[in-house]
């Protein structure tokens, strides 16, 4: 594991500025992960995505050979930086959550692992590909985006299998989000752009209001 | 030389006036209309056409097509994006121009071409490397002028087909949102014995009809 030393300039001010000495861990595009201003390199040449944990951190993204090709990999770095594991997979992961107090991990093909005794193992829990996950608090919620292709007729939906229900929105740019109780998805159809608010336990939609233009923040809309 | 396309039979047939040239396997939309949110499917409608021209096709309704096929990409993974030519040299970020990610980008390759790169060019336009266009003739001068207007149906292959054919595999033909789908190499055929010459008659028959 190669470890180089970030910027010193915490230590002058140190005494002044103590923040610096508790910086959180954070992962980086290029694989390396810095805390306290000491930066590791990791397996990756390219990290997506990332997820703090209380011993931790995960990452999921690409080992880059020479000719370019890209091997998807799951990566754990524990908190001083000491201990760096990599696992090679076949399928990339989407990312990790957390499931009952446990971390998990939902790959691209929509299978959900459990990290256990220091390795991935395979859950009875199968989403649909592609899918992100949504809430997890007490049942999983997830949204599956409308495909990029356009030959590929399958849709976009919101659902929860815990509950029994799904719910088709064609969305993409816009993620479905947690505000508050309810989930918030922007269903894009022809030229109406919709948002719907959702009751995760039964399916049903709560509210909805058309949008002139899409919007980010959307637990900033207000639902009469 | 001329065209004629029968929807019901997923066929397209180039003849002149004494012999047959040729007969090709060609999808076009569905008999009724569709319920795709994103535009909905739509029958290749009747009628008597005119060839106007062949082109790279780019269109903002849907993502992939965004990005004209085969434009030169930069692979930065320390960013975790990849770049695509702009004219004057410049380079444009498709992360946050078209919000395709690098990985949506590998992923997409590997479900074409079964290896995880970033591919030099961009082979994801929907709409393949080349479109050719028809448009009514309503005045009747064989030309595209007055009113008249490019159809948004046009013959094209598929980025699967694409790579299906790069690859030696089968081709799986599919159903349109109402263009013509071709198989790479027969479109390659209908170029070669002058079937897409601007001014060629283009009929495209109903459904039922053989």
């Amino acid at each position: 594991m190669k470890t180089k030393k970030l910027l010193n300039f915490c230590y002058p001010i140190f005494i002044l500025i103590s923040a610096c000495s508790n910086a959180e861990i954070h992962w980086n595009h290029d694989g390396t992960v810095t805390k306290d201003n000491i930066q590791i390199e990791t397996d990756l040449q390219n990290t997506y995505t990332g997820y703090v944990s209380s011993n931790g951190i995960f990452l999921g993204g690409y080992k880059i050979d020479k000719s370019g090709v890209n091997y998807p990999h799951a990566v754990f770095v524990s908190n001083d930086l000491s201990s760096n594991i990599a696992w090679e997979r076949n399928t990339e992961v989407q990312h990790f959550f957390s499931y009952n107090n446990e971390t998990h991990l939902l790959d691209n093909v929509g299978n959900v692992e459990l990290f256990e005794n220091q390795a991935w193992k395979e859950t009875s829990i199968n989403l649909q590909p592609n899918s992100i996950i949504v809430e997890s608090s007490d049942f999983i919620v997830a949204c599956k985006p409308t495909p990029l292709m356009k030959i590929d007729t399958k849709r976009g939906t919101c659902y929860s299998q815990e509950n029994s229900w799904e719910i088709n929105i064609n969305w993409r740019k816009i993620k479905p989000k947690m505000c508050g109780a309810y989930l918030i998805a922007v269903d894009s159809s022809g030229h109406k752009i919709i948002a719907h608010q959702i009751n995760i336990k039964t399916g049903e939609i709560n509210n909805s209001i058309s949008m002139p233009k899409a919007i980010n923040n959307i637990c900033s809309l207000k639902f009469f | 030389m001329e065209l004629h396309f029968y929807p019901g039979k997923n066929l397209l047939v180039a003849k002149d006036k004494t012999r047959v040239h040729g007969r090709y396997e060609a999808w076009g939309g569905p008999s009724s209309i569709g319920n795709d949110p994103r535009m909905a499917e739509e029958p290749t409608w009747p009628g008597n056409y005119i060839i106007d021209k062949a082109h790279p096709y780019r269109t903002n309704t849907w993502p992939l097509s965004r990005i004209t096929w085969g434009t030169v990409l930069r692979d930065m993974p320390t960013q975790d994006d990849v770049w695509y030519q702009l004219p004057g040299n410049k380079w444009g970020s498709i992360k946050n121009d078209h919000q395709i990610t690098r990985s949506e980008i590998i992923t997409l390759y590997f479900n074409l071409y079964a290896v995880r790169i970033v591919p030099k060019k961009w082979v994801f336009n929907d709409f393949g490397p080349v479109a050719i266009r028809w448009f009514k003739d309503s005045n009747g001068n064989r030309k595209l002028d007055g009113n008249e207007q490019l159809s948004g149906q046009m013959f094209h292959t598929t980025q699967t087909n694409e790579a299906e054919n790069a690859r030696n595999l089968p081709i799986n033909m599919t159903h349109s949102h109402g263009c013509i789908h071709l198989k790479p190499k027969e479109r390659d055929q209908l170029f070669a014995i002058g079937a897409f010459k601007p001014g060629t008659n283009f009929i495209v028959h109903k459904y039922y009809e053989n």
